[in-house]
Parts: structure tokens; C-alpha cells; sequence
């Protein structure tokens, strides 16, 4: 029998699905190496220094990677492969950073060449102090996080064993109703058995229970930080029903309110904004407003740079990063590994689907062709205007209709980003439209009145999807492209909460055949099915064919 | 030319000096000497007997330096290396107008070089390593990449036909990344430049030009022809082509040589092929080969081609250096399952390892990506491309199942809205058309002497015929009275349209013919007078069937030296045993006079009109005879178009 991997030159594996060995392998190579893609047959994982660190910090040893790879492989391992598995994870645990007298840190090398040569490097070398002994330099508490941030880009990785702050402490626990799964229970344990890293946990798995469970464990003040302002209202909404923290205890940090309380909300954008374009980033001092015992960044592989920053000052606070990948489009995850911290607690998808706990997703391209008249307007318009032509194409209006047909029962989302189309399309199905423009209580209350099944469709623009409606189990998204692709993936996590009945969520994009629209579609389509979604594409009229989904 | 043939073709006397030196008895048939040269032990044995000037003859010989031959000017010395060679049976001398040359049999010189080898890979460490790296017929895997990275998208190329630099990191990252690159960045270069030769040599690349203003304006070398049929070939004969189209390098064929030498499983230690190899090649030239690199880089170029066919393994390290070499025939890893499987993310996965034709399949409809051996992308790009390739009916998607089996909905959709619409080329061919100049005409030739052979009456007065039927028309015509006026070039037994002064660059990547050319004139027998048996061995006759030998004369000496040779049938001699063609042109008269020293009888158009005059012939310079002029009594100097006719002294 042949291994159920290829190691290739690039340190990427693939695992093939089909392979009995797969669901041993599955386990032994997420220790050590990152999933990146997981479509249908072949999934790929990507081994990296930060994934090695991450496993070294675990305990894992180079030679026990590199039998695993050899023991996986259906090929000869590609030797540099081997040799960077030994070369990276021999680096971590060389450098230790310790407590030290008089409230200094001391940086202790395993050999006096090694100090000597990073010390060399300018950036390490401007924050040491001094030398005690051939293997050993002081530095100052402030420069901690600096430190750690100038070694990762020397590529050597610190394993920090100085103490935290226990911070200002907090009455914080979980509510008796709230049942809290196995996996965020290890997950949050895992964390505070070290107190400084990331948990990975696909879409829809709960990573917030995650931060409430790390927050009732550490009973100290904490500062949130998540990606956009619907994700603000979620916390606050699950620490009020599912914490025993009192309302007055948390505040919000955003562009409407600046509360400062001893569980404070804010958001990456906040942090980084700044009145004058070559001016400073004053809303970073929040990091330093109160004795925080505890920082959650969520959706930790956005993090801006900016913040980065403001973390390397914070490195005696305890940190928790919450994502659903590793992987950042930018490469600097070796500083998320550098200054949040490694990896501490991480899941497979598919088994949380299996269990039930997030629900399975099928993702439907519907191509519509534009009107003989939309056509030729189509011909004679510009690359741009052609993108805004094939979006706003009128033969979606009829379709999404036919779409919910398919699903009676069901609560649906229609989103969309011309408001125009959006006006149109809630006229025909004669269901409430919330956009930008809308006011904020009247935003929650449809959100409560979908919530509650009173509301069975609601059409959203762009700036209103961001938010976590768990009754929803079918999109569909008429118009745009939506950012990053990353952000869409996570727009159709927020779709994976468990369903009643057969467990599945439906998302639908409508794209305009034979145009520009089909070429971003492609993009989305691809990296969907990478994200292990099912994918199909048909016409409008095979629509009708397809059978009917009854909503349980 | 085989030896069994051109041992036939010398005198008994020659063959008896052969026999005699290699240590048969003298009155030995070619077939015995045939045998005992083509016996590896005894080859050994005369090779390890072989002067250093005979060595080094025989090394230019077996490594290709010397083809045909090597020989030297009427006016040299002749050479004692070929000498000696020839003596042995070896080699066979051919003269023409200005020199002689020596040749090797072409069934010999594989012997012969392996013989030549041993020397040198006795000096060789033996080596063992940590595992074998096989490259199971890469070169047609390079080819097929190549190939398909052409199809994608052509190269432009400069008016001498060289790819442009710019152009060329595209071709290379068609190839895939081996294991050997690493200790050479040459490798990758001459990987690409061998699957380019052999594209070229199967006529599977075509130079499009531009020329529509009547100027070069732009040429792209581009893929053609039918490659998918050549690399669906059994391997060993794929290997022969492979190693015919792309041709070796002086130091790959000592390399090759060596590995064949070592025989199967005997490894050596990579550095020590390399001194060999390189030992050997400089042997086999005047031009020593460049002391670049380490003795393990030298040894992987000489390893290289052997490699490249899947004939030799690389052995590599514990720390996956490669170390060792050794003659090991790798053949692709059959695993049952499917080949791939195609991912909803476009993404096409090998799950084994694909012969050179579905590698080729791969390259077509999907595109490789770097750093990835075992991914391919499929892209609106190349669901095009698969499409106009042409390979199979059912284009890219027809493609893509035979691979990967079932394809996923989404990609089955998508692949079949990019590839709506595009077909393979339609070809646009040479119709032979005879202009009647007016219908009258046309109505006549067609009712009358072209019956049969007219296909179609094309407008009032063409008419349309088959190209291989040409002659026949010509003859019909002719029949009738009436000729064809030129405006077609016979080229090869084929008729084509005048080429319109076919440029450099189109001749760069035209196919070369790789066949070794016979050598140029008759077969001589050089063995210096005095030596036994014969100072003169002679040369009968012989009419070959295959005609590839070129005639074969008498050479003039004394009568009592002629003997009949060969087989009675094959004997094609004048009833007097004397020359066989009595049209001897003034300068073989003239050259047979100056080997044997004698006088020839002119008749010469000169300043002073046409005189008759006796000389004795010394050299031949340029278009110049230098000669003893018995009529002036001195050194005189005749332009050879100028002698009207010439004849031996003695036949006078």
C-alpha cells in the first residue's frame, strides 16, 4: 500500500481523501503543518517555519516530523524539505526569554555563538542592555515584545517563559444555561495553560464561546478587538446572555461611542485610525487606558499592522487570537506566531460538520444571461461600466423569487450592493431591505424579528451583512465582489450555524453569463471549492429542475 | 557502412594484411574478421595494443569529433594514427579529389568506444549511496512540456533563428524541477536545448514568419505536428529517437559510453565519472574540454543524457547530494487507480506518476505550477490551448476525463463555456494546378492526354491533378507535344513551390538530418608499401544493392595486383581486369599520378593555344596543378579547367 501523501519541493503536502490512511494522516500532519486548501479529492496542508515553531512549541521533534513525512509519503521525500524540517525546528527553544532581578528580562542563548551573532543585528542589538555571562543579555520589560518581533524577522523564533500581569481583576463567569462543547473547552484550556496564543476553529464553530470561556477563566479585565462593528454588537450581545458579567462592565470603543470599561469592544479599524494621514494612531493607546489582564483578537489573521505594533508593548498581558486560518494573504504570519502567540488548540472541519455542530454548505452559481437590450449596452460600455451593467442585470430580480421558491420556509438573506437592485428585488418579494442608510434600531429590530422567524427574507447591502443571523440557512448574493476573498468565505461561515433538519445552508450567486461578472465569479468559485464547499453552476432554466429544498 | 560490407569491398591483400595483424590467419574471410572484431574480448585487445596516436584517431572517431572521417590533404603526410586503425580492420580509408579520410564502420564504432572507455573507468572509485534517483524518460517529459508551453503561447525568435533571452525563462520554467538541477544551473539550460533539438529533428516545431510587406517583420517559433503519436511510442524505441533527435555533446557520448561500459547495478562514484568522462572527451579532441566546475558537476553533464532517457540512476547522499552514478534502465511506476483527479478549485492532482503522452495530455489542457510537481491548474488559457491542439476528439474536456476520470460540475461547465468555439487549425496544404491558358485548351488536355489524371477542372482553364502524379503529367504532355515551362523545384523527389529565399532563421529550425553521412569518395586502401602482404591493397568493385556505399573502382597499379573480391555476382570489372569507367576525369589522372609518382600525358588550352605536353604531377593547389613540365623543362603551375583532357604516360 502506498502513503496517503506527496511531499513536494515547495513544502506543500497533499492528502489524498480518498486513501484509507487519510483520517490517521489528517491528524499526524495538522500538528505540523497548516491546512491551505481542502476541496473534494486532495487536500493541501503547507508546512512553514511558523508551522514547525508551532509544533515545536508543542513538543514535537524534527525527527519525529520528518519520519512522519517519510512514513506518509507515497514518494521520496524531497530532501531540502527534510533539511528545513531539521534546520527550522533545531531554531526554537536556542532563545529563551526569562525573568530576571531587579525587573529586567534576560535573553539567554544555548551557545555564545548565537548570542553573538544576533546580537550583531542591529535591531536586536539596540534593545540589550548588557551581557551577563557569554550566553546571556538583560533588557528592559518594555522592549519584550520589540525583542521577540526583531528575532522573528532574523528568523529566530523566542520561546517566552517570563511571567504575565495578572492585570486588574474582573468577576466574570459563564452562565449556567450556556453549554459549553468539548472542543471549546479543550480549546480554551489549551489557551490558559499557557496564556498567550491562537485557537483555530473553523466558521460557525463557536470561537467567541472560545473568548467568553478565556475571559471567565482569567477573571481579569479584557480588551476585544474584532474586524468590524456587527461583530462588536455580537460580542457585547453574547457577553450579556451568555456571561454573568454585569451590562454596565462593557463598553464599546468605536466611531459612535468611546466607552473604556473593564471588558472594552473594539475594532482593528478603530485602532488604526488616524485624524491626519501622516499623523499617529491615537486610538492605540486603549491598549494602555487600563491594567488589561487579557487581549482576544479576533479574526486574529487580520490584524493590521499598526496593531502589531501596539502588541509588541503589551507582551506581559496575556492574548488570545481567535481565526479560522493561519494562513494571511499578507505573509506575516510569523508575527501573529511572534507576538500573539503559537498555535495552541486547532480542529478539523469536517469533523465538527460530522458531529453536527456546523452545518454542511452548498454553494450555487446561477448564470443569467443579460437581455438582447443590456446586451449591446454591454458591448459598447467600458471595462468598468461593464462590471456595473452585468451586476445590475434585471433578469436577477425574477430569479432570486425563484431561488426562494426552491427553499419554502426557509429564512433567507439577499444581499446585494447597488441599493437601487436592491429596492427592486425587495418590492418583488415584498420583504423589508436594510442598507446603510437605515437607522440603527430599526436594524436591530429586523435583526430580532429574523431572528425570532417572524421575518422569513431579508435583503441587506454590503454594510449590513456582516453580522451573525443563525436562523438563516439559505443567501443569495445578487451583486458584488466584497473584498477579499476571505471575507466572503467568512460571510458564508456565518451562514454554518447547526440547521434543524438536514443540516445544510445554501449560497447562491447570481452572475451574468458571458461577462466580466463570470471572470470575478471564477475567482470566488475556485477559492470556495478550495475551502472544501460544494460547488455548482447552472443556468437559470436548470433551476427549475433541480428539486425543491423544504426548510424543516 | 557496416564492417561486414566494407571488409567485402577491400582487396584479399588488404583483408590478409587485416587478418594478419589481429592475429587471424592470413587467408581469414571477412566474416571471420567481422567476428572477431565485433567480439568484445579481442576488440579489448587490439584497443589496449593501440598507439597513443591510434587511441586518440579512434576516440575522435567513436565520440562523433571525426565525422565521417578524418584523413589529410594530397599534399600531408599520411596519417599513422588512421594507419594503424586501418590496419586493424577498424577503420577504412575513402579518397576523393583533395583528400583521404578514414572512417569507422558505423557497427563498430559503438564497440570501439566502449572499448576505448575501459581504460579510463578503471581508474573510477566504485560508490554507494544513500538512495537511486531515476528519471524515467524525462527528456520526453521536457519535450512534452515544452511542447505544450509552445502550443500555449510561441516565442519570438531573431533573424538567425536564436530564441530570445527574454523568451527563454519561459521555456525553462516549462520544466519541471529535478533533483540534478541543483548541482548545475547549466543542467536546466541544455535540458531545454535538448527537448528543443528533438521538437526540431521530429519536425514537431514550426518558425512562423511574418513577411506579409515582403520583410521579416516578426517570427515565432510555434508547436506542430503530431507529437501525442511519437511519445505514445514503446519506450525503448522512444529512447532511440530521443537519443537520435536531440544528439549528444562530445562529453554526454563520453558519458554514455562510460555508463555502458560499467554494465547494470555497478555504481561509481560521481566525481570519478566526472575525471573520466572528462578524460575521455578530451582524448577525442584537439580542443580540450573548458576546466570548468567540479569533477561531480562534469560528471553530472556527462551524466546527463543518459539520465535524461531514463538509462542511468543518480545516487545521492544521506543529505540528498548527488554522489554516484550508475547504468540502471528506469522505467515509470505503473500504480493501479486513477492517473489524477480533477478539484472543484481547477486544480488537477497526479496521484501517479504519468507516462511522457499523458504528461503531454497534462501540459495541454491543464498549466503547471511551479514548485509543484504533482498540481496542474487548469485555466481558460489552457482549455483553449487543449482544445486547438487537437489531441483528442472530444478537445480539452475529452481531455481532462480520460486523466481524472468524473470532473467535478462546476469544472465541467466552466471548461466547456472557454473552450466553446475553438477547434484545432484547419491546415491549409499544396494543390497541384496545371494553368491550360484558355478553356479551349483545357477542354482538350483534359479529354485527351490528361484523362485520368485531371481530378477537377478548376474555373475555365485550370486543372486540378494529384502533387505525386506530376511526373506522369509531364509525361503525358510531353507525349502530346506539349512541356511544362519551370516554376516548381524538385527537392528531394518532392515538387514544391520556389521557397521565396528561405531566411536564416527559417533554416536555424529546420529539421538537421542526424544521420551520419557516408564519407565522400572511393574506398582506398592506404596501407604504406613494404608492409605485408601488399604495400597497395586494392579495392574491386562492388555494385551494392542498398547503394549505400559510393562506387567503387579500381584504383590503377600494376595488373598482377588486381584481384577479384567478393562474391562473383557482385564484381563489376572490365573483361581486361583494368579500371570498370574509362571516363577517368584530368584530375583523377592527375591525383593517381601523384600518389604514384608517375607522368601524365595533358592536352592544354593555354596562352599559347592548345598544346599537348607531358608532366609530372607534384600537387594540387586551389584550382592548380603544380607540376615538372617536361615540354619547358621546369616548374610550371595549370589551371585545372584548362586541361582538355589527361591521360597516363604509360598509356600512351
Amino acid at each position: 500500500m502506498t502513503g496517503p501523501a506527496i511531499v513536494q519541493s515547495d513544502r506543500s503536502v497533499l492528502l489524498e481523501v480518498a486513501h484509507p490512511g487519510f483520517e490517521a494522516a489528517r491528524g499526524r500532519l495538522a500538528a505540523f503543518a497548516e491546512l491551505e486548501k481542502s476541496p473534494e479529492h486532495v487536500h493541501t496542508y503547507r508546512i512553514s517555519p511558523v508551522s514547525l515553531w508551532n509544533a515545536a512549541a508543542a513538543g514535537l521533534s524534527a525527527g519525529e516530523i520528518a519520519d512522519t513525512l517519510v512514513e506518509l509519503s507515497r514518494y521520496e521525500v524531497p530532501q531540502p524539505v527534510l533539511a528545513d524540517v531539521r534546520d527550522l525546528c533545531a531554531r526554537y527553544g536556542r532563545l529563551r526569554l526569562e525573568q530576571a532581578e531587579g525587573g529586567l528580562l534576560r535573553l539567554v542563548a544555548d551557545s555564545p555563538a548565537l548570542l553573538a551573532e544576533i546580537a550583531r543585528a542591529a535591531p536586536v542589538a539596540e534593545l540589550l542592555r548588557g551581557r551577563r555571562s557569554q550566553t546571556e543579555a538583560t533588557l528592559a520589560p518594555v522592549a519584550r515584545g520589540l525583542l521577540k518581533q526583531a528575532l522573528i524577522m532574523l528568523g529566530w523564533p523566542v520561546e517566552d517563559l517570563a511571567p504575565y500581569e495578572d492585570g486588574a481583576g474582573l468577576e466574570v463567569e459563564l452562565a449556567d444555561e450556556l453549554e459549553i462543547r468539548g472542543y471549546q473547552r479543550d480549546a480554551a484550556a489549551a489557551f490558559a495553560a499557557t496564556g498567550a496564543g491562537v485557537v483555530v476553529l473553523p466558521c460557525g464553530a463557536g470561537k467567541t464561546i472560545v473568548g467568553l470561556a478565556a475571559i471567565a477563566q482569567q477573571g481579569s479585565e479584557t480588551l476585544i478587538v474584532t474586524s468590524n462593528a456587527a461583530s462588536v454588537q455580537q460580542w457585547q450581545r453574547e457577553l450579556a446572555l451568555r456571561t454573568t458579567v454585569a451590562p454596565e462592565a462593557v463598553g464599546e470603543y468605536s466611531g459612535r461611542v468611546k466607552q473604556i470599561r473593564p471588558i472594552t469592544i473594539t475594532t482593528y479599524q478603530m485602532l488604526t485610525h488616524r485624524p491626519h494621514r501622516d499623523g499617529g494612531f491615537p486610538h492605540l493607546d486603549l491598549f494602555d487606558s487600563r491594567e488589561w489582564g487579557l487581549v482576544i483578537y479576533d479574526e486574529v489573521h487580520l490584524l493590521p499592522a499598526p496593531v502589531f505594533r501596539a502588541t509588541a508593548r503589551i507582551q506581559a498581558r496575556r492574548r488570545l487570537g481567535l481565526t479560522a486560518t493561519l494562513i494571511r494573504e499578507d505573509g506575516a504570519a510569523p508575527l501573529v506566531f511572534s507576538l500573539v502567540g503559537p498555535k495552541r488548540y486547532d480542529t478539523a472541519w469536517r469533523e465538527l460538520e460530522d458531529a453536527g455542530w456546523i452545518a454542511g454548505a452548498q454553494c450555487t452559481e446561477l448564470r443569467v444571461p443579460l437581455g438582447a437590450e443590456q446586451r449591446m449596452v454591454y458591448a459598447l460600455a467600458d471595462e468598468r461600466e461593464r462590471f456595473v451593467i452585468a451586476s445590475r442585470n434585471p433578469a436577477k430580480d425574477e430569479l432570486v423569487a425563484a431561488v426562494l421558491a426552491h427553499h419554502p420556509g426557509a429564512q433567507a438573506l439577499v444581499i446585494g450592493y447597488y441599493v437601487e437592485q436592491l429596492e427592486r428585488i425587495a418590492r418583488v418579494l415584498d420583504a423589508p431591505l436594510i442598507t446603510g442608510a437605515t437607522a440603527r434600531h430599526e436594524r436591530e429590530q429586523l435583526y430580532d424579528r429574523f431572528r425570532a422567524g417572524q421575518v422569513r427574507t431579508l435583503c441587506v447591502s454590503k454594510v449590513a451583512f456582516a453580522l451573525d443571523l443563525p436562523s438563516a440557512s439559505v443567501a443569495v448574493q445578487v451583486a458584488g465582489t466584497f473584498g477579499s476573498r476571505q471575507e466572503e468565505a467568512q460571510r458564508l461561515g456565518r451562514l454554518l450555524r447547526p440547521k434543524p433538519g438536514e443540516n445544510r445552508a445554501f449560497f447562491y450567486t447570481l452572475v451574468s453569463h458571458e461577462t466580466s461578472e463570470q471572470e470575478y465569479a471564477h475567482k470566488r468559485q475556485r477559492f470556495l471549492a478550495e475551502q472544501g464547499y460544494a460547488y455548482t453552476v447552472l443556468s437559470a432554466e436548470e433551476l427549475s429542475c433541480q428539486p425543491e429544498r423544504r426548510a424543516a | 557502412m557496416n564492417l561486414a560490407e566494407l571488409l567485402d569491398g577491400v582487396s584479399v591483400k588488404h583483408r590478409s594484411a587485416v587478418a594478419t595483424r589481429i592475429g587471424l590467419p592470413k587467408q581469414a574471410t571477412a566474416a571471420e574478421i567481422c567476428a572477431h572484431l565485433l567480439d568484445p574480448v579481442r576488440l579489448q585487445e587490439i584497443v589496449d595494443g593501440f598507439s597513443p596516436e591510434a587511441r586518440r584517431r579512434a576516440a575522435r572517431q567513436a565520440l562523433g569529433e571525426d565525422a565521417p572521417g578524418y584523413g589529410y590533404y594530397r599534399s600531408g603526410a599520411p596519417d599513422a594514427g588512421g594507419q594503424e586503425l586501418e590496419r586493424c580492420g577498424l577503420a577504412f580509408a575513402f579518397r576523393d579529389s583533395w583528400r583521404t579520410d578514414y572512417t569507422v564502420p558505423d557497427d563498430i564504432v559503438g564497440p570501439l568506444a566502449r572499448a576505448l572507455a575501459t581504460v579510463h573507468l578503471e581508474r573510477g572509485k566504485a560508490a554507494r549511496a544513500a538512495r537511486w534517483l531515476g528519471a524515467p524518460l524525462q527528456l520526453a517529459h521536457d519535450a512534452a512540456a515544452v511542447w505544450a508551453a509552445l502550443h500555449r503561447e510561441p516565442v519570438r525568435v531573431k533573424t538567425d533563428g536564436e530564441i530570445y533571452q527574454r523568451s527563454w525563462p519561459k521555456l525553462l520554467a516549462a520544466l519541471a524541477s529535478l533533483d540534478l538541477d541543483q548541482l548545475d544551473e547549466g543542467i536546466r539550460d541544455r535540458r531545454l536545448l535538448l527537448a528543443l533539438a528533438f521538437l526540431r529533428e521530429e519536425r514537431c516545431l514550426r518558425l512562423r514568419l511574418d513577411a506579409s510587406n515582403g520583410w521579416e517583420t516578426k517570427r515565432e517559433l510555434t508547436a506542430a505536428g503530431g507529437l501525442y503519436g511519437l511519445l505514445s511510442h514503446e519506450p525503448a524505441e522512444l529512447r532511440g529517437r530521443l537519443l537520435a533527435g536531440a544528439g549528444c555533446e562530445r562529453l554526454e557520448l563520453a558519458g554514455l559510453t562510460l555508463l555502458l561500459g560499467l554494465g547494470h547495478g555497478v555504481a561509481i562514484s560521481l566525481a570519478s565519472f566526472g575525471r573520466a568522462a572528462r578524460e575521455f572527451a578530451d582524448e577525442a579532441t584537439l580542443h580540450r574540454t573548458p576546466r570548468h566546475g567540479s569533477d561531480a558537476q562534469v560528471g553530472a553533464s556527462a551524466l546527463l543524457i543518459a539520465w535524461l532517457l531514463g538509462l542511468a540512476e543518480v545516487g545521492l547522499d544521506a543529505a540528498g547530494r548527488p554522489r554516484a552514478a550508475r547504468l540502471a534502465c528506469v522505467e515509470t511506476e505503473t500504480r493501479p487507480g486513477p492517473l489524477a483527479v480533477c478539484q472543484g478549485n481547477f486544480e488537477v492532482v497526479l496521484l501517479a506518476l504519468p507516462g511522457p503522452a499523458d504528461r503531454l495530455r497534462l501540459e495541454l489542457a491543464c498549466e503547471p505550477l511551479a514548485g509543484q510537481p504533482h498540481v496542474y491548474t487548469i485555466t481558460k488559457r489552457s482549455a483553449i490551448a487543449g482544445q486547438r491542439a487537437g489531441v483528442h476528439p472530444g478537445g480539452t474536456l475529452g481531455l481532462l476525463r480520460e486523466l481524472a476520470g468524473e470532473l467535478p460540475q462546476n469544472v465541467e461547465r466552466t471548461v466547456g463555456d472557454w473552450a466553446a468555439g475553438y477547434g484545432a487549425p484547419l491546415r491549409v496544404r499544396t494543390a497541384m494546378m496545371l494553368d491550360a491558358g484558355d478553356p479551349a485548351t483545357a477542354d482538350r488536355l483534359a479529354g485527351g492526354p490528361l484523362d485520368g489524371l485531371v481530378l477537377e477542372r478548376v474555373g475555365s482553364s485550370l486543372l486540378a491533378f494529384p502533387a505525386e502524379r506530376l511526373d506522369e503529367v509531364r509525361r503525358a504532355l510531353a507525349a502530346a507535344g506539349r512541356e511544362l515551362e519551370p516554376g516548381l523545384d524538385q527537392i528531394s523527389g518532392t515538387w514544391s513551390q520556389p521557397r521565396s529565399g528561405g531566411s536564416e532563421a527559417q533554416a536555424e529550425w529546420e529539421p538537421r538530418d542526424g544521420v551520419r553521412p557516408d564519407p565522400a569518395g572511393r574506398l582506398v586502401s592506404t596501407l604504406p608499401a613494404g608492409s605485408p602482404p601488399s604495400a597497395r591493397a586494392q579495392v574491386a568493385p562492388v555494385r551494392s544493392p542498398a547503394a549505400a556505399l559510393p562506387p567503387l573502382r579500381l584504383v590503377s597499379g600494376s595488373d598482377d595486383e588486381v584481384e577479384p573480391v567478393g562474391p562473383l555476382d557482385a564484381v563489376d570489372r572490365d573483361d581486361d581486369g583494368g579500371e570498370d569507367d574509362g571516363d577517368d576525369k584530368p584530375l583523377d589522372v592527375i591525383l593517381d599520378a601523384i600518389d604514384d609518382e608517375t607522368e601524365v600525358r595533358i592536352t592544354y588550352a593555354g596562352a599559347d593555344g592548345i598544346t599537348d605536353r607531358t608532366i609530372t604531377p607534384i600537387d594540387v593547389q586551389g584550382a592548380q596543378v603544380h607540376a615538372w613540365c617536361h615540354r619547358s623543362d621546369g616548374e610550371h603551375r595549370f589551371w585545372i579547367p584548362s586541361i582538355l583532357a589527361a591521360i597516363p604516360a604509360q598509356d600512351r
